[in-house]
């Protein structure tokens, strides 16, 4: 099942005197359940086509369709409540809310789709639990290493049982052993709870462990393997 | 609920900048609302003391005697309503009073005054003149043809108690006549121009020598139970007064300290609402720099799908929270303050003559009403939301995909 699809694909930026065509008419589809990476030098437009896939950015041509819906017709409110509903986010810099604990960062996605507090609580916990920080339930941010704080991270993004996670170079600030852990724990959620990863990376040892590797230059797709 | 916590977590990320903004808004109250409290404190002090020992709640003459206040202007009969008047609920007692100008000269001086002959013990629940009595006493003791004056009155005219000046003033015919009075009290008032003018005598004694009877009378001071609800009980006593015969409130009667009243409302609101203005630009200055320090994670939530309406909520309760936490602690302050100074008053002897001569007492005892701390809640309620907006347009221009980007 085809949970996202994008159809001749540009964007171009017209920022400085020549414009830049940072992503240069991709079609792709990514199924239900994939690992994937996304690859390439910096500069080649990956982190572009992630924003375009999680509508943070519109593209300026083609469509992006979203588990059968065109995120491009949507207007700007329902964009924020699709990617509310939908798109898990881990980023580089994890953007954790520092004044909040570890189990209220899990929690606060949950909270802003209105599940009720039992619930919510109980999913939060289950989620720092199965990233292996069931202990650190009432520790803020600043109180863990990077590694941990990425965990977090990645359990906020994944609470709210979204259709697919976009990870934005998540291991770009992490030690071997964090990046190992990181990744087992994500490998081992995309199994056990079928959500869709698409990473764009420079890491090595993350596309070591993809499944599926796109490898994107000048804004096109130069090779995609494993599809 | 949990946009209101972490804007509240928020606020203390940077606990010295913080406290920064919170103390300038107290130090700020602190001031604005101490200065309030003094000028509160002396404008009713004015015009209670004006109540209690000039005007009295409500004044009765006949029509035109205020404009032309001549010997021949008088009521002639005042049973005929000042009983019925006397009867209402809220009239505490009431004084009739022969009112002309006189002339008054000792044995160096003589110079003009305005004389009130009184009936002492009708007098004394109308006026607080009787606890103004700085020597002798309030026509207590037995004699005739006593009279009360001032001390500024007495050093001018080289008075003494006991002295005997002589009284000069037109009779009920308007023909002159007069008499030797024995000085019997010395009033002081904080009012310099009251002291210079009034001096009291009998009105028995005065009767007798000008030709009045006891129904006759100038000027009726009435006391009230309290000083609330002054239009509808003017209009009650006007109602029973004759067409002939015109009664005035306090205000009516002394229009500048109407006016000082409300110009005084007037300032205190320029001077906090100034203040306040400047702690706007603080506020803000705070308000943006911990906007540009979040601006990641103000992307972030962005970007996981938080509307910019719940962001920019979360930056005025961070705003609020601010002033609010200020102004208690300045208007906490500053209640302590007035409590303080309340029960002795704030002692400006060294300027006594200054304020003296604006009828102002030079102790001063600040005062503040509940009414005033609500009204300063809500503007600075105001004043959060208004620095709030240029925090929150900075918040609105970031892009959420310059987070990833920036990453």
């Amino acid at each position: 099942m085809k949970i996202i699809e994008t159809q001749n694909l540009h964007k171009i930026y017209n920022g400085s005197e020549i414009p830049v065509h940072a992503v240069n008419g991709i079609d792709l589809s990514i199924e239900q359940g994939e690992f994937t990476a996304i690859v390439g030098p910096s500069g080649s437009g990956k982190t572009t086509f992630l924003n375009l896939l999680g509508g943070l950015d519109k593209p300026s041509e083609g469509e992006v369709i979203i588990d059968g819906i065109n995120i491009g017709e949507l207007s700007n409110k329902q964009i924020i409540n699709f990617r509310l509903k939908n798109i898990g986010f881990v980023f580089q810099a994890y953007n954790l809310i520092p004044v909040l604990t570890a189990k209220e960062n899990v929690e606060f996605i949950m909270q802003m789709q209105k599940w009720n507090k039992k619930e919510r609580e109980q999913r939060a916990i289950e989620m720092l639990e199965a990233v292996g920080l069931g202990d650190r339930l009432k520790s803020r941010p600043g109180k863990m290493s990077g590694g941990q704080q990425q965990r977090v991270a990645v359990a906020r993004a994944l609470a709210s049982r979204p259709k697919f996670i976009l990870a934005d170079e998540p291991t770009a600030n992490l030690d071997s052993a964090s990046t190992e852990n990181l990744l087992s724990i994500m490998e081992e959620l995309n199994r056990k709870e079928n959500i869709t990863f698409v990473f764009s990376t420079h890491d090595q040892r993350v596309v070591n462990k993809a499944r599926r590797i796109i490898t994107i230059e000048d804004g096109k797709i130069k090779e995609d393997k494993g599809q | 609920m949990e946009i209101i916590k972490i804007a509240w977590r928020n606020i203390w990320r940077n606990p010295t900048r913080s406290l920064v903004v919170i103390i300038a808004v107290c130090f700020g109250m602190v001031g604005g609302g101490f200065s309030t409290a003094v000028m509160v404190g002396a404008v009713n002090q004015r015009i209670e003391k004006a109540i209690n020992n000039e005007s009295s709640h409500f004044q009765i003459h006949k029509k035109g005697f205020l404009d032309n206040p001549e010997i021949g202007n008088y009521m002639s009969d005042v049973n005929a309503f000042l009983p019925e008047i006397l009867k209402k609920p809220f009239v505490e007692a009431g004084s009739s009073r022969l009112k002309i100008d006189c002339s008054i000269a000792s044995p160096y001086q003589n110079t003009g005054a305005i004389l009130l002959a009184i009936n002492p013990e009708d007098e004394i629940r109308v006026t607080e003149l009787e606890n103004a009595i700085v020597e002798g006493d309030f026509f207590k003791t037995d004699g005739k043809n006593q009279v009360i004056l001032s001390s500024s009155m007495a050093d001018k005219l080289k008075l003494k108690m006991r002295s005997k000046p002589v009284l000069t003033f037109l009779d009920v015919n308007a023909d002159l006549t007069g008499g030797a009075f024995r000085v019997a009290g010395i009033y002081h008032t904080d009012n310099q121009m009251f002291d210079d003018m009034h001096i009291f005598v009998k009105r028995a004694d005065f009767e007798s020598i000008a030709g009045f009877i006891p129904t006759d009378a100038h000027e009726i001071a009435l006391r009230f139970t309290d000083n609330e609800n002054l239009t509808s009980r003017s209009e009650e006593i006007q109602a029973i007064l004759p067409e002939s015969i015109d009664g005035k409130n306090w205000k009516a009667i002394n229009p500048d300290l109407g006016m000082m009243n409300m110009m005084t409302e007037q300032f205190l609101w320029y001077l906090v609402a100034i203040i306040m203005f400047a702690l706007a630009f603080g506020i803000i200055n705070t308000m943006l720099m911990s906007i540009l320090e979040r601006k990641k994670e103000l992307g972030m939530l962005m970007a996981v799908g938080m509307h910019q309406g719940k962001i920019r909520r979360m930056i005025i309760w961070e705003t609020i929270f601010l002033t609010l936490i200020g102004s208690f602690a300045g208007l906490l302050i500053n209640q302590i303050l007035v409590s303080l100074t309340a029960k002795n008053g704030i002692n400006l002897s060294a300027y006594a003559e200054g304020f003296s001569s604006f009828g102002f007492s030079a102790v001063l005892y600040p005062e503040i009403s509940l009414n005033f701390y609500l009204q300063i809640v809500a503007l600075v309620i105001v004043t959060a939301l208004v620095a709030a907006i240029f925090p929150i347009i900075r918040a609105g221009k970031m892009k959420p995909a310059e987070i990833i980007s920036s990453n």
